[in-house]
């Protein structure tokens, strides 16, 4: 995992503290992902907004492998990241 | 002489940087939510606040526990929150007793929907009269149900945060008569809050330094989330409520440098007329902080000189009439050419406080390493003498440095009683009459106050600032003060004094519990000041008296600092000191020395 992928878990990590990296990383939908609740997605989304000032088009990312998804919208904006490295 | 900076790292000298003068740093959502998710200690007491506000708490919720979590890391932070779109409701609905805290956002929405975004209601021009008629009504309301709280309940309050909508027809950048209006009845509001009920509000000053008021507002997630704030507004504006609700120990003294720092200029080189803290004389920081000085003096802070000078010539310049801090504000000073460090230790000796309850402040980076090399534990800062911007932020570090929610009567007389009882230390020394006839000639009298007083906070203080004549160190955060004045069980007695040589003010608070023939002290701190009076004497006859207990039972810890406490009950009570040692009303009269002073009692609220 680079330090990329790493600062992206710690904000899935950060929103869904119930959840392993491992389960993040294998959940094929977002409301797969253990403790997975509607407060928890706008804490992610939030968090991605505040790590990455991008915010994200839920349709376009929902019905996703939620991590991989999140990455891949992430990188086709160019990743503004404030830090990469989190 | 300029210290290279690694050697003034490492010595710990703190140059204040734009960054520390919030005291701060801010906190990311992702760290907010990951020091939340790790978990309290099993055994951890909770902290239950209710964040009562209209719009949906989400993110301001996570910071303020996050910020309550830091300052009170033992504590199990629990938040609660009310119903969305109902702040007065959920106030007029509150049940105090199930709280320890209340932090209050009020946000215009609030005041009326029609000042929110979320609502359409109409902004014509006809209908302005009938909103800031409608906000009137809202902070009666608002008014009504904050006074419901009861005193005993810390609450903080912030004032819409957000700026209005464009609803007034003037223009945005001309203040609306209705504007105003609205603006002048939120003031009176948050006056009568803050002096009536005791609220404390959020600075509004404050807040616009750390969250741009521009930057506040998220009109994508307040109208899909009902939630307005943008993490960094939501951040800082949880951060200032946790503040608010934790009561931070003041530091008690400051130690200022003369040359270059209270005032411009080498005495000893340019003489008593030469130093200057005028505007005229471009010395205007320098008048500007003597001024300080003087306001924190007339509030209770104890302020002392170190200062490498002839003596003669310092008492000289002291003299002078056009000095923004009187000579009385000052005690000790000292003046003389050994290492500045030993005169802070003989200005702590003065004090008899610790080093770490103090601040000292220099224009010389090597004389503040050199302090701060002495004294790890003391705030040791550089006095910014040709920098603007850093001269204001060092006001604002130390205003919050000494900060008090309340000035008691002690604070107006705390240099002079401290320079009292330091004569009263050197009479005895120079007398050579024996001490039990000192004492008898010091015409002492001790006034024990018998009750608990809701609205002084004279004994919560002491309590808070005590360590070294202190039974335990127990201290009590807001709630838990609040809970003990409602326990009837629970007794509380504080204990003036004064003599011929001044007044001491109320300087001892003793808590306990009677238990059969016994009573039990839970707590009990003195004043340093008031030591070798054997004012400590007196207080365990009182409590043998007035509860007629044949034992008095301590819930004494050996604390850092409480050598003076554990010496005196060794004396006292002998043989090794194990947990709640027992004192029996015939070892202490067989044991006490001769008591000197009149005693009287009276009630704490007369």
């Amino acid at each position: 995992m680079d330090d990329r992928d790493d600062h992206l878990m710690r904000c899935f990590a950060s929103a869904f503290p119930s959840a392993t990296r491992d389960e993040i990383r294998a959940a094929k939908t977002f409301d797969a992902i253990p403790g997975w609740d509607s407060l928890r997605m706008v804490n992610l989304l939030a968090v991605l907004d505040d790590e990455f000032g991008i915010q994200i088009d839920l349709p376009e990312v929902l019905d996703l492998e939620p991590f991989d998804a999140v990455k891949r919208y992430l990188s086709e904006r160019g990743l503004p990241a404030k830090e990469l490295n989190g | 002489m300029e210290l290279p900076s690694a050697w003034a790292q490492f010595c710990n000298v703190q140059l204040l940087s734009k960054r520390e003068a919030g005291d701060r740093s801010r906190m990311n959502l992702i760290d907010a939510l990951e020091s939340l998710k790790a978990p309290a200690a099993v055994n951890a007491r909770p902290l239950r606040v209710f964040l009562a506000c209209g719009f949906t708490p989400l993110h301001l919720e996570t910071f303020l526990a996050a910020s309550l979590r830091n300052l009170y890391p033992e504590r199990r932070i629990e938040l609660h929150s009310g119903l969305f779109g109902d702040l007065i409701g959920n106030l007029e609905r509150l049940r105090p007793e199930e709280h320890d805290a209340l932090a209050v956002a009020i946000e215009w929405a609030d005041l009326d929907s029609r000042l929110g975004l979320r609502a359409l209601g109409g902004w014509q021009v006809e209908k302005l009269s009938d909103i800031v008629k409608s906000v009137d009504q809202s902070l009666e309301r608002l008014m009504s149900a904050l006074r419901e709280i009861p005193l005993s309940l810390p609450t903080c309050i912030s004032l819409p945060t957000l700026p209005l909508p464009p609803l007034f027809y003037n223009g945005t950048q001309h203040s609306s008569a209705y504007e105003l209006n609205i603006r002048r009845n939120l003031a009176s509001f948050a006056e009568k809050i803050s002096s009536e009920c005791q609220i404390k509000v959020v600075s509004g000053q404050r807040l616009d330094e750390e969250s741009p008021p521009g930057k506040r507002l998220d009109l994508r997630t307040e109208i899909t989330q009902g939630f307005p704030y943008k993490t960094l507004h939501a951040s800082v504006l949880g951060d200032l409520m946790a503040e608010l609700i934790f009561r931070r120990e003041p530091k008690k003294g400051l130690i200022t440098d003369l040359d270059d720092t209270l005032w411009a200029g080498i005495l000893g080189e340019v003489g008593v007329n030469g130093v200057h803290w005028h505007l005229q004389e471009r010395a205007q920081l320098h008048g500007l902080y003597q001024q300080f000085l003087a306001s924190l003096a007339s509030a209770g802070i104890l302020i002392a000189v170190a200062s490498k000078n002839d003596a003669t010539l310092v008492d000289k310049a002291f003299e002078r009439d056009d000095l923004l801090l009187s000579r009385t504000s000052v005690f000790p000073i000292e003046a003389h050419w050994r290492p500045k460090s030993e005169s802070v230790q003989d200005i702590l000796t003065k004090w008899n406080v610790l080093a770490d309850s103090v601040v000292f402040v220099d224009d010389s980076q090597m004389e503040v390493a050199e302090v701060q090399s002495a004294f790890p534990e003391l705030e040791c800062l550089v006095f910014p003498k040709e920098d603007y911007p850093g001269f204001l932020e060092l006001l604002s570090h130390l205003r919050n440095r000494f900060a008090k929610t309340a000035i008691s009567e002690e604070d107006a007389f705390r240099t002079q009683s401290i320079r009292n009882a330091d004569g009263f230390r050197e009479s005895a020394g120079r007398e050579r009459t024996s001490l039990d006839d000192f004492l008898q000639q010091a015409e002492g009298r001790l006034t024990f106050h018998w009750g608990k007083p809701l609205d002084d906070p004279r004994a919560f203080e002491l309590i808070h600032k005590t360590n070294q004549f202190n039974l335990n160190g127990k201290r009590y955060d807001d709630a838990e003060w609040a809970q003990f004045l409602k326990d009837s069980g629970k007794y509380l007695v504080t204990v003036s004094y004064e003599d011929k040589f001044g007044k001491l003010g109320r300087i001892a608070v003793m808590i306990g519990r009677a238990a059969a023939a016994k009573f039990v002290v839970e707590s009990w701190v003195m004043s340093c000041r008031a030591f070798s009076r054997r004012i400590e004497f007196h207080s365990l006859q009182y409590l043998f008296e007035r509860f007629g207990a044949d034992e008095l039972v301590f819930e004494l810890k050996s604390t850092s600092r409480n050598g003076p406490m554990m010496e005196f009950l060794q004396q006292l009570v002998g043989g090794s000191l194990e947990a709640n040692p027992q004192l029996s009303r015939s070892s202490f009269l067989r044991k006490a020395p001769k008591m000197p002073h009149h005693v009287e009692e009276m009630s704490a609220s007369g």
